[in-house]
């Protein structure tokens, strides 16, 4: 097999997943499970540096399955697509807090309109807290309202789950939301 | 004029709504007019009438709500919104009788919007019958 240019940021955009051995062979890496490669310190002066193109996830030690002989990896991985699960990753945590928050003052004010309903609340008392918990829908962008369903859909996991419902919890505007969302 | 497709609503300062399951639901919010506003849902097939119009007559939900004395919703599911708090001990049972279920009607007050979210024809239809206290004053 032709030694590819590995130094070469070409050659890694054009092939980023590729598993390289101790002698500097190159295997494929199964896209599909990593979405990284390991690469051994003798190449990592070759591996390119711009963090456009790759970055450095890892150092992992461990021996070459052919030679058995120990040598340092380095994980490394397109920076596009980890930079993409990174920021997939702050955005379903963003949701998730906000969903928390948003449920937490509904678990609240239930609480409040339980005991308005069972008389152990007055009116008086029950108006305040309404004030206090009461909401102005934010508004979301329909690319947002769908990734946060996608995220909370699955995890909610009620046939039942109406726009409303769903509006509830990321405090939206159900029409908003029923808009954006397909039917 | 009565409204079956989802998206379609009401608005007047009295509206009665009945169905087989009126909930509360969510948090209050705060209306155009700074009051606070407490929302209800309405499962299982339901439907609403206004009883007295709002004045000044104009809508404030949604642009395409109808505000004149008599118009009707009635669909799968609808939501709504008023001033007045929602309490089980005014729901008033019978009248929208379905199969064994007696039904329930709950009288809105004060700025009350009602709309349609899901239409009625995936749903039991629910004959209305005019024993409700709120349709015959």
């Amino acid at each position: 097999m032709k030694k590819p240019n590995r130094g070469s940021v070409s050659h890694w955009a054009k092939n980023p997943i590729h598993h390289w051995n101790a002698h500097g062979n190159a295997k494929d890496f199964p896209r599909d499970v990593w979405d990284t490669a390991l690469v051994p310190d003798s190449s990592v002066d070759r591996v390119p540096t711009d963090s456009a193109t790759h970055v450095a996830l890892e150092v992992v030690h461990g021996a070459d399955d052919e030679s058995g002989f120990e040598s340092t990896y380095y994980r490394i991985g397109e920076a596009g697509v980890i930079l993409g699960n990174v920021n997939s990753l702050g955005e379903e945590r963003e949701v998730l807090c906000s969903a928390v928050k948003n449920l937490w003052r509904v678990y609240r004010y239930n609480q409040h309109y339980i005991g308005f309903l069972g008389g152990g609340l007055t009116e008086e008392d029950f108006n305040a807290a309404a004030e206090e918990y009461a909401v102005s829908p934010l508004p979301m962008s329909v690319e947002r309202i769908r990734r946060a369903a996608e995220i909370l859909g699955p995890l909610i996991q009620d046939a039942e789950l109406t726009p409303k419902e769903l509006a509830m919890v990321l405090n939206a505007d159900p029409e908003q939301l029923e808009l954006a969302l397909p039917s | 004029m009565k409204l079956v497709n989802p998206g379609d609503s009401i608005e007047g300062e009295r509206v009665v709504a009945y169905g087989r399951k009126i909930l509360a639901s969510g948090l209050p919010t705060r209306g155009k007019n700074g009051r606070l506003r407490f929302q209800i849902d309405i499962k299982r097939t339901g439907g609403g009438r206004i009883l007295k119009e709002s004045q000044p007559k104009v809508t404030l939900y949604s642009r395409i709500s109808r505000l004149d004395e008599g118009d009707e919703l009635w669909g799968g599911m609808l939501e709504g919104s008023c001033e007045k708090k929602f309490h089980p001990d005014d729901i008033h049972v019978g009248g929208a009788r379905s199969g064994t279920h007696p039904g329930q009607s709950w009288t809105m007050e004060g700025s009350c919007f009602l709309r349609i979210t899901k239409n009625w024809q995936m749903q039991a239809a629910l004959p209305v019958s005019p024993s409700i206290p709120a349709l015959q004053a």
